[in-house]
This record gives C-alpha cells, sequence and structure tokens, in this order.
C-alpha cells in the first residue's frame, strides 16, 4: 500500500508554498481541502476549467431543441389553428424554447457537477478533518520523487501545523 | 427597535468568528420561537382549511363573478412571484456582478425566493377550483390526443414558473453545500447525519471547488435571464388580452422593475428583525441594508415612470376605452387603492435619498413595509380595477373578496413565515462559505509575530 501524507495548514499561503515546493521537487499532490473556494489554489496545482460547461452546453442545446420540439409537434399534430396566425407560429415558440433552454441546462450541469464532485457519497474519507470545513486547509501527498523524511520536513518547513503518515503503518502526529 | 443602526466597531470577523454566528443562530431555539412557529402554523392550516372548504362547496364561496373574474388569488399569486424575484436579484445578478454587498444577504434573499414561488405556484390552483384535474396542463401524450396550447400565456407562465422553482431551489441548495458540511462537522448524533446526509458528502476538495465553482457560476448565469423571463411571462397574462388596463407593451419591463421593488421590500422587512435576533449586526452591516435601500430607491423610481408612461400611453393613443380605465382608477372606485399604491410604491422610497433615513433601521423597516402593502394593491389596482371597468358600462361591476379568499391569503402569509422561521433556525441563514471568502483566506504574512 502507498506512503500518504497529510498536512494541515491555518494559512493560505504557507500552503501555496508547500504546493510550489513539492510540484518543484516531484512529491505527488494528491488532494487539497479547503474551506472556501480559492483561485490561487487551483492555479497552483494546474487545474483546467470544469467540463461541467460542456454538459451545460448540450443541456441548453437539448432543451432548446425538446422546448421548440415539443411545442411544434403540439402544433402540427392537434392542428389548432388562430386566424391569421402561421401553424406554428413562431413568436410563442420563442418562451417554450428558452424556458427549456435554461431548465435543461441547469439541470445538465447539476447532474454532471454531482457526479464529478462525486457526489452524493455516504462516507467521508478516513482521513478527513473537521477543521477543513471551517478554517484549516488540508493538503494530500504522496512521497513520488521525494524521500519519506524529506517530505515531511519539506510541510513542516513550508507551514503546516500538523504531519500525518497515512496507510501501511499507524497514523503518526508530529 | 433604535433609530440608529449600532453596528459593533472595532469587531474583526475571522473565520472562526463567522461559524460562531451562523451557527449560534441554528443552537436549541427558546420557547418564544416555537410559539411563534405555532401561531404560524395554525394560521397555516387555518387558509388550508378555508381552501379544502372551497373545494368542497365550489368556487361560489369566494367573491370572484363577472366582469371580476381574476380576484385575490391572482392578485396573490402576482405578488408573490414578485417577491420571488429579489431572491435570485441578490443572488444570482449581483453574484455575476461581484456585488460584496449581496454576500451576507443572499442565502436569506435566496430562501425567500424558494418559499414565495411555491406559494405563488398555489394560487393558480386555488384560482382553477377543480384542482384535481391540474395536470391538465401539463404537456403530456395522453388517450384524446389533447395538448395544452402553447399560444396561451397561460402554458408559459406553467412553464415559467416551475422551470424557475427548480432552477431557484436547487440553487439555493447548491449554495449551501459547503456550509451543511461545515454544519455537519461541528455537530454530533441525529443532528450530524441529517446534515451529513444534506450535504451529500461535501468535503471541499480541490477538485469539488473546481467543478462546484464552475457550476455556481453557470448556474447564476442561467438563474439571471430566467428571473426577467418570469417577470415578463406573467404579464403578457395580462398583456396578452384586450382589456384596456391590460393590453401594454410596456408590462414586462414594468412587471419586473416592480417585483424587484416589493421582492427588496421584503428583503429588508425580513433581515432587520433576523440581523437583530440572532446578533448578526457584524455579518449584516447597516451599509449593506444602505446599499438595498439605494437600490429601491432606484426601482421606486422605475415603477414610478411606468405609471406616469401607462397614463400617458392611455391619453396619447387617443384610444377611450383605455383612457377612460385610467382616469376612472384614480377617481373611481378602487381610488383609494390606486393612491396607496402611488404613495406607498413611489413617494415613499423617496425618503431614501435621505441618508439618514437609509441609515435608520426604523425609517428601513417602515418604508420596506409601506412598499410591501404598495405593491400588493398595485396587482389589485391592475387586476381588478381593469376587469370592473372594461368595455361596455352594462358590464362594468364591482368586486369585494369574500372571507374564504382573504382566509387563504392570511394562510399563504402565515406559509411563507412559517417556512422562513423554519430555515432561520435549521440552516445557515448566512453563506459561511462566501462570508470567508470575502474576508480573504488567513495568510501568515497577515498574522503578527509569527514566522518570518
Amino acid at each position: 500500500m502507498k506512503q500518504e501524507v497529510l498536512g494541515i495548514f491555518p494559512y493560505l499561503d504557507d500552503l501555496l508554498e508547500a504546493l510550489a515546493m513539492l510540484r518543484q521537487k516531484g512529491g505527488r499532490i494528491l488532494t487539497v481541502y479547503s474551506p472556501i473556494h480559492s483561485e490561487e489554489i487551483l492555479e497552483a496545482l494546474g487545474s483546467r476549467p470544469s467540463p461541467v460547461r460542456l454538459a451545460t452546453l448540450l443541456g441548453g442545446i437539448g432543451g432548446l431543441l425538446g422546448g421548440l420540439g415539443l411545442a411544434v409537434y403540439t402544433f402540427l399534430e392537434w392542428k389548432f389553428v388562430t386566424s391569421a396566425k402561421p401553424t406554428p407560429p413562431a413568436v410563442p415558440l420563442v418562451v417554450v424554447g428558452f424556458e427549456m433552454t435554461i431548465l435543461l441546462g441547469f439541470l445538465a450541469t447539476l447532474v454532471t457537477m454531482w457526479i464529478l464532485c462525486k457526489m452524493p457519497s455516504r462516507r467521508l474519507r478516513d482521513h478527513y478533518e473537521a477543521g477543513f470545513s471551517q478554517d484549516r486547509f488540508g493538503l494530500l501527498v504522496e512521497p513520488g520523487e521525494l524521500a519519506e523524511q524529506e517530505l515531511l520536513h519539506l510541510l513542516k518547513m513550508a507551514g503546516a501545523e500538523e504531519v500525518r503518515l497515512l496507510r501501511g503503518r499507524a497514523t503518526e502526529q508530529s | 427597535m433604535k433609530a440608529e443602526s449600532a453596528q459593533p466597531q472595532g469587531e474583526i470577523l475571522t473565520y472562526r468568528k463567522v461559524q460562531e454566528l451562523v451557527m449560534g443562530a441554528m443552537a436549541r431555539p427558546g420557547r418564544l420561537y416555537w410559539v411563534v412557529v405555532g401561531v404560524c402554523f395554525m394560521g397555516l392550516l387555518y387558509g388550508a382549511s378555508c381552501w379544502a372548504y372551497q373545494i368542497l362547496t365550489g368556487m361560489g364561496v369566494a367573491g370572484i363573478m363577472h366582469p371580476v373574474n381574476w380576484g385575490i388569488y391572482l392578485v396573490n399569486f402576482v405578488f408573490w412571484v414578485g417577491i420571488a424575484h429579489s431572491g435570485t436579484l441578490i443572488s444570482a445578478i449581483l453574484y455575476l456582478l461581484r456585488a460584496r454587498w449581496r454576500t451576507s444577504i443572499a442565502r436569506a434573499a435566496e430562501a425567500m425566493t424558494v418559499f414565495a414561488v411555491m406559494i405563488a405556484g398555489l394560487f393558480p390552483f386555488i384560482h382553477l377550483g377543480r384542482v384535481w384535474i391540474f395536470y391538465w396542463i401539463i404537456p403530456y401524450p395522453n388517450q384524446r390526443d389533447l395538448w395544452p396550447n402553447f399560444q396561451s400565456p397561460l402554458v408559459f407562465d406553467f412553464l415559467a414558473i416551475s422551470t424557475y422553482l427548480t432552477v431557484s431551489s436547487m440553487f439555493w441548495y447548491s449554495g449551501m453545500l459547503p456550509d451543511l458540511a461545515a454544519v455537519r462537522d461541528k455537530t454530533s448524533g441525529i443532528r450530524k447525519k441529517i446534515y451529513g446526509l444534506l450535504s451529500l458528502g461535501w468535503q471541499g476538495t480541490h477538485e469539488q471547488w473546481r467543478h462546484y465553482s464552475m457550476a455556481y457560476l453557470l448556474f447564476a448565469a442561467f438563474a439571471t435571464p430566467l428571473v426577467i423571463s418570469v417577470h415578463s411571462v406573467v404579464s403578457w397574462d395580462f398583456a396578452l388580452s384586450i382589456v384596456p388596463g391590460w393590453h401594454s407593451t410596456i408590462f414586462a419591463p414594468y412587471f419586473v422593475a416592480g417585483a424587484i421593488h416589493s421582492g427588496l421590500a421584503m428583503v429588508l422587512t425580513l433581515l432587520i428583525p433576523l440581523r437583530r435576533i440572532f446578533h448578526f449586526e457584524v455579518l449584516i452591516s447597516t451599509e449593506t441594508l444602505e446599499s438595498i435601500a439605494k437600490t429601491i430607491v432606484l426601482t421606486g423610481l422605475i415603477v414610478g415612470y411606468s405609471y406616469a408612461v401607462e397614463y400617458f400611453m392611455a391619453w396619447y393613443s387617443g384610444n377611450m376605452f383605455e383612457w377612460d380605465t385610467f382616469i376612472w382608477r384614480a377617481v373611481g372606485n378602487y381610488a383609494p387603492q390606486f393612491w396607496i399604491m402611488v404613495v406607498c410604491n413611489v413617494l415613499a422610497p423617496l425618503l431614501f435619498f435621505s441618508k439618514k433615513i437609509r441609515r435608520s433601521l426604523a425609517w428601513l423597516f417602515g418604508i420596506a413595509i409601506a412598499v410591501n402593502i404598495g405593491m400588493w394593491y398595485e396587482r389589485f389596482v391592475i387586476i381588478v380595477g381593469s376587469m370592473a371597468h372594461e368595455f361596455v358600462p352594462y358590464a362594468w361591476g364591482l368586486y369585494a373578496p369574500s372571507w374564504v379568499e382573504l382566509s387563504i391569503m392570511g394562510g399563504s402569509f402565515c406559509m411563507f413565515f412559517f417556512l422562513f422561521l423554519l430555515f432561520g433556525k435549521f440552516l445557515p441563514t448566512v453563506s459561511m462559505s462566501e462570508m470567508k471568502e470575502a474576508l480573504g483566506a488567513p495568510a501568515r504574512a497577515c498574522s503578527p509575530g509569527e514566522r518570518t
């Protein structure tokens, strides 16, 4: 079983420093925990924009076509003719198409976000700390090219208030 | 309530402080809370029983009859949809505009939206009479090949309101996920289990934040045009008819401005007591309330302009029916309601030009209540006033709501406050994660006496 190390940081700038050093020295960053959304963390990790956007686009297009399709089909099927208006009339279709674009685009975004975030999930990870939702930042790493002791030293030097060795042996706190 | 707000000076907000304040509001409620909740619940039950009475007895128990076939059920429908507007405005539009003052009030405003749309959605069913066949309006394949008429503004309405309810409730819930996780991590026993289920296993990993923040931005982007469209669609329920006083091209922007006006007033009505009861003075600052008041001045001016333009259009069109309807509004049987509308919606908010009044909680609360009353009467004047005085004098008639209608309306207000009270005690009323984000992440560089 691979060794993992969890560092707990009270300050964001310390965490960012640790991330930069780890990337430079070849440590493998697995997860960063944060109580807030931080663009700085995502930038430090080199994260790309979320693919949720694609689902939004597809959902929106699907909603537009579905809404328009349903309304047009209804007009043709029912042959509801209003004098001086074409069947199907263009203007009312805009409202149906618009609302369905919003609805399906929104729902596609929501469902995709849940899937990508691996939610819903009943179990939290074993090493998860309550402080990660309050005022602490967490950094889960594998040594990668670093020696275990070197990694522990690096995290402490960066400002971690607590460093834990996980898996394969009893958790050690320092 | 003190005339001048008393925001604690020199109190420094930290992540811990935000957490303590918001979760402190979720502590075990006292007896008074349960008494108020109980009263609201009883009012809700009374309103529901009156609806049951109407279903069993027939629509005759309501005061609606020719020529006024749309009474206060529809007035309340438009009123509650309007109230629902500002939650999404504050939450989505101001989020996209990066207005920082929204952060502390967005959650409560979103909750207000969700509850108001739920209540608004009930009124067409109440007005429907035979509510058990409501599903006829839903487009679904059926044996008789009957489909709803997609040219009808009532079908537009069904689509718009159901979309708005879905989007606003999920937008509200999604925004709460990080906070529900924070509550889960600070509680124990059954509460931990419940908040654990509600938080869907949120852990705040960088991957979750990456997808969540993008999705939230897109939610806001969807909600913004939706909020504009919903009240436009509601306005077309009227504007697409030929009734004098309704058949107007300015109805969509006029209704949207009015909706935001009433919604902002309701936000103040809810936030001022909330802020005081939960000691949120540090989180919801006087500047935030002042910003809402400034926005009410803007919307009040737009509403006042719309009233004036309506009169101009009626006069300039040369349409005698239209002009007569508008003259009758100002001097006829419903003139008191009309002038309450003008004073409360247009003149009262002008007081907010005074900084002293904008910063006084008593004035803020009083004017907000006045705007709420004025906006309810606006819908009454538009809906009832127009139907009562259509084309043919033989068909003119007056309308007064029956006790059943008034009871159901009272029940709807009780339901709204009942839901909001439950929300205030059992869910985080202020977005902790966004407040923390607004404070800035803790940095050692800013922490005196720390490592160099």
